[in-house]
């Protein structure tokens, strides 16, 4: 816990140390922020949408607006929840968005892609280091992404920045606008339909 | 409390974020309740895996990508800002081009008449302005064909009549003055009469007809400026305008006033053409032509008739656009190519299309001007037989109609 404080304190440091750079006209200081964060960044953004090139196209927005509004940046506040909260914004408003809910209808009406076919579906796959339990964690991610994706959105998004990013109740409130009622109840809602969801592919473990 | 709502709790119950006494309760029914145990359990451990899950790593190429993205979006702001200029240096443009057009609107429409650019641009002689360029044309669109008509009033037609007689015989039956007049009375004191003659434009006018009169040249000496239609028209030179008007006859002055406002006011422009008078002899015989020109353009090298022009417009054939010219300028390319002298030239107000020329030509070239003239109009009207060896010069005035402005489609 004391270590992740630390390195969490490292990356604000250094964070900041690029933002500044950047504002100096240092070119190179944002490409260090972007490396700094892209890790993050791309992972909540494919969370949220639960589609590969969704999730690509919203990370670069992310930072695009980034490099737009680091001007307007106080640096007394921390910059990674200054730059959660854009990406959050980002990837809400895209779910919002009518473009992005016809497109999900369309697909609803499509039959699921195979897991082979689908390049995110690989890319959770792909992952994992560990060689002993590494096929059964990326089986489960890749299991548990499938059931995410078929919920609402505002419950996927409260259920993700609780369980996935570790986000507290507080933090989810100011994030997604909701009231700290409907945050709760989206919540349990998104965790008992998870629960049905996998029941019978990693029922072992859950039972 | 039952299961169902134990179920709802569950959650809640397990983020700690419970009430002490919902949280004992829920505690309470777990202890008891296997299904709900179930429930609690399998949650626990779908918490534990969605918080074991890993951090997705974006493809190889993600900064690359968000920098080529920047690039577009820095070259489209670029481009916007360039033709958005921010307000502190957009107003004084765009006020100082306001002021440019209020001077230019009045430059050409309030300082001295309403002539088209072109002819203050090409400098024409500015000595005298015509009686009808006091006021500045009033009903500048008005309609092309009435203006047209307005152009010939019914006495000047009388008087071109008259004139078309040969030189040094009087005009029989349509004198309005006493006695003829020579063929060869300046160009200037002829005009000078006329304005006399239209008389009420009063005091200034008067004090311009002095001056002019001062110095204008004696009387049969080419000047180079003839200003109105009625050069062969008879009069008795150095007639006192006021008994030219006081016996005119059946005109009263009033109604030639109310002609000359009339016209004013459809916006009649003339023009004067800046070129001599040759050998000064005046020409012969005055005939009138008529043409209705089929299209407003000529497409002059394809040799094509209007015709053929408007038909290639119709269908679309851009090309017959490339060489066009109007046909006001090709008719008087052909006049000087028949060694024509053109002396008056009248243009529509509203378009600025040649509508009247005048001018002067060989009778043996007549028959070639015919043909020249159908190749752009219809057959010009009326079609008089001219004996083309007579060897005389014959004063021709060709009116130009054009079709409707909405034809043809440019």
């Amino acid at each position: 816990m004391e270590e992740s404080i630390t390195a969490g304190n490292d990356i604000e440091r250094r964070s900041k140390l690029h933002a500044r750079g950047f504002l100096e006209g240092d070119r190179q200081a944002f490409n260090r922020l972007i490396l700094l964060h892209q890790r993050m960044v791309f992972s909540l953004c494919s969370r949220l949408m639960g589609d590969y090139d969704d999730a690509n196209d919203c990370a670069q927005e992310v930072f695009i607006k980034v490099h737009r509004y680091l001007k307007g940046f106080r640096f007394e506040s921390s910059f990674r929840t200054w730059l959660y909260r854009i990406a959050v914004n980002t990837c809400k408003n895209r779910l919002n968005s009518l473009e992005y809910r016809m497109r999900k209808k369309k697909l609803r009406i499509d039959p699921p892609p195979s897991a082979e076919e689908n390049p995110f579906a690989r890319e959770l796959r792909d992952r994992g280091d560990s060689p002993l339990n590494g096929l059964r964690r990326k089986e489960i991610g890749r299991i548990i992404q499938e059931a995410l994706n078929n919920l609402a959105p505002p419950q996927r998004m409260v259920v993700v920045l609780r369980d996935i990013e570790g986000r507290s109740y507080e933090e989810i409130v100011a994030l997604t606008g909701l009231k700290p009622g409907t945050v709760k109840s989206k919540l349990s809602r998104a965790r008992l339909a998870l629960r049905e969801a996998l029941q019978g592919k990693i029922d072992h473990e859950l039972s | 409390m039952n299961c169902h709502e134990v179920e709802k709790l569950l959650s809640a119950y397990l983020d700690r974020a419970l009430p002490e006494r919902q949280r004992v309760r829920v505690a309470e029914h777990l202890a008891a309740c296997g299904a709900c145990r179930k429930v609690y359990e399998s949650l626990t451990v779908l918490l534990r895996h969605m918080k074991d899950l890993e951090q997705i790593d974006p493809p190889a190429d993600f900064l690359e990508a968000v920098n080529a993205r920047l690039e577009r979006e820095g070259a489209l702001k670029r481009t916007m800002r360039r033709l958005f200029l921010p307000l502190r240096i957009k107003l004084p443009l765009e006020m100082a081009a306001v002021a440019v057009l209020f001077v230019m609107m009045f430059y050409l429409a309030g300082t001295r008449d309403g002539r088209p650019l072109r002819e203050i641009v090409t400098g024409m002689d500015k000595r005298e302005i015509p009686e009808s360029r006091m006021a500045p044309p009033a009903g500048a669109g008005a309609d092309k064909a009435e203006t047209r008509d307005a152009a010939v009033a019914p006495d000047a037609l009388e008087h071109k009549r008259g004139g078309s007689a040969p030189a040094g015989e009087p005009s029989p039956g349509k004198e309005k003055t006493a006695g003829g007049r020579p063929a060869e009375v300046a160009p200037e004191l002829d005009r000078v009469d006329k304005k006399a003659d239209r008389g009420e434009k009063k005091g200034k006018m008067e004090v311009l007809v002095a001056e002019d009169r001062a110095v204008s040249p004696p009387a049969g000496e080419p000047t180079g400026i003839i200003h109105e239609e009625k050069v062969s028209s008879p009069r008795v030179e150095g007639e006192k305008p006021e008994s030219v008007s006081g016996s005119s006859g059946e005109i009263s002055p009033n109604e030639e006033e109310r002609k000359r406002l009339l016209k004013e006011s459809r916006g009649e422009v003339w023009e004067e053409a800046d070129l001599p008078l040759g050998e000064g002899s005046e020409p012969a015989r005055e005939i009138e032509l008529e043409m209705e020109i089929k299209s407003p353009i000529f497409p002059d090298k394809r040799g094509k008739s209007s015709n053929e022009t408007f038909r290639a417009l119709r269908g679309g054939e851009k090309t017959a656009l490339a060489e066009e010219e109007p046909a006001g300028g090709r008719v008087e390319k052909i006049i000087e190519m028949l060694q024509g002298r053109i002396i008056e030239k009248r243009y529509l107000p509203a378009t600025g299309q040649l509508s009247e020329v005048v001018f002067a030509i060989p009778a043996a070239r007549f028959d070639e001007l015919r043909r020249e003239l159908e190749r752009i109009a219809g057959f010009p009207r009326p079609f008089p037989v001219i004996d083309g060896n007579s060897g005389e010069e014959l004063k021709v005035r060709l009116k130009l109609n054009y079709p409707p402005p909405d034809l043809p489609p440019r």
